[in-house]
């Protein structure tokens, strides 16, 4: 196989695998805010701030995987 | 492709990003503008620009508060510029046409370095304040030198956080093996600590920009492909046009919590760096 076409390859799988961890997290992260809100309703605005400073950190990840995706197109000739 | 390739041009052996620089000046003197009209006249009812910048203040300050206590004002200026920047120009690249400075690397790591140095300086600062509150105002030369050296120690002292705590807690011949050793991979960790966060902070709202403006130019490009009058055009135009309208919705989002972390980031390490050890 020519090396531009395994880079393509790479660069997909790299973005594809990192999207489903986030995914997964950030589920899990939301769901269990809504539950914490559903109990206790007036505590949301602190919940809400620190759901959105966790999902941020959790999004990062994919982002890394979305950087590194574009540095691996990088050699695509 | 246009939304990762930038207009560079050579001056004087350093590559330029022409429009990152042309754009970031624009938005500058956008912002610097906005200000001056907001602080023109006070006004005890606030209307207009300035109940805008009191509200972003408020909520800004209500943060703070919780995060630092009642000095907390000192810190806004600083965030609150942060945070206007980087949503101002967040918000650019949602006009077609127009490149939003954040999704160069070079200007996230320039407000990264920023933020880097700030919450260092008030860590510094805050910890000759508490010397000084403790033992009051040195009087001579030789006191003097003694009241520098100790602040600095104070401060960076925090390199080797968990050590003391562990000293205390670790007993027998275990505690005179272990520590010493602990305490140089306490040092490395926290020193690599501080540099992943100028890494994380910058390549988070690059790659967040980046992807977005990205997925954007990428929508619309597929408008020219199946720019033709026939059936299949009819079909997929519209769904094109609303898939990127959908995107620049997300986007909008987006980039106002990015501003968000990033400003709250900042607060929060400038909160770890001049909080007082009990």
């Amino acid at each position: 196989m020519e090396a531009s076409v395994m880079a393509l390859i790479s660069a997909a799988i790299a973005i594809g695998l990192g999207t489903i961890g986030t995914g997964l997290g950030q589920g899990n992260a939301i769901s269990k805010a809504m539950e914490a809100i559903g109990r206790n309703p007036e505590a949301s605005s602190t919940i809400r701030t620190t759901l959105l400073i966790g999902l941020a950190f959790i999004e990062s990840l994919c982002i890394y995987a979305l950087v590194i995706s574009f540095m691996i197109m990088g050699h695509v000739k | 492709m246009h939304a990762i390739e930038f207009y560079t041009k050579e001056i004087l052996g350093f590559k330029l990003h022409l429009d990152t620089l042309l754009y970031s000046w624009g938005l500058i003197l956008f912002l610097i503008f906005l200000s001056w009209l907001a602080s023109k006249k006070f006004k005890i009812i606030p209307l207009g620009f300035q109940g805008v910048f009191e509200i972003i203040y408020d909520y800004l300050n209500n943060l703070a508060e919780g995060m630092i206590g009642k000095d907390s004002k000192e810190y806004i200026p600083l965030v609150m510029t942060i945070f206007l920047f980087v949503l101002v120009s967040n918000w650019l690249g949602l006009i077609p046409g127009f490149i939003p400075p954040t999704r160069d690397i070079n200007t996230t790591l320039a407000l990264a370095i920023v933020s880097f140095l700030s919450f260092n300086y008030f860590g510094i600062k805050s910890s000759y304040l508490i010397l000084a509150h403790h033992q009051g105002k040195p009087k001579g030369l030789k006191n003097f030198l003694i009241f520098i050296i100790k602040g600095f120690w104070k401060w960076f002292s925090h390199f080797f956080q968990p050590t003391p705590a562990l000293w205390n807690s670790l007993e027998g011949v275990l505690k005179y093996l272990m520590v010493p050793f602990l305490c140089l991979l306490f040092f490395i960790l926290n020193i690599i600590e501080e540099f992943a966060r100028v890494i994380s902070l910058s390549i988070r709202l690059m790659g967040n920009i980046m992807g977005e403006h990205l997925a954007v130019s990428i929508l619309l490009g597929l408008l020219f492909m199946v720019a033709k009058l026939d059936f299949v055009s009819a079909v997929t135009t519209p769904i094109i046009w609303a898939s990127s309208a959908f995107v620049m919705i997300i986007g909008a989002l987006t980039g106002f919590i990015q501003a968000l972390i990033f400003a709250v980031l900042t607060l929060s390490y400038i909160a770890h760096a001049v909080a007082e050890e009990h």
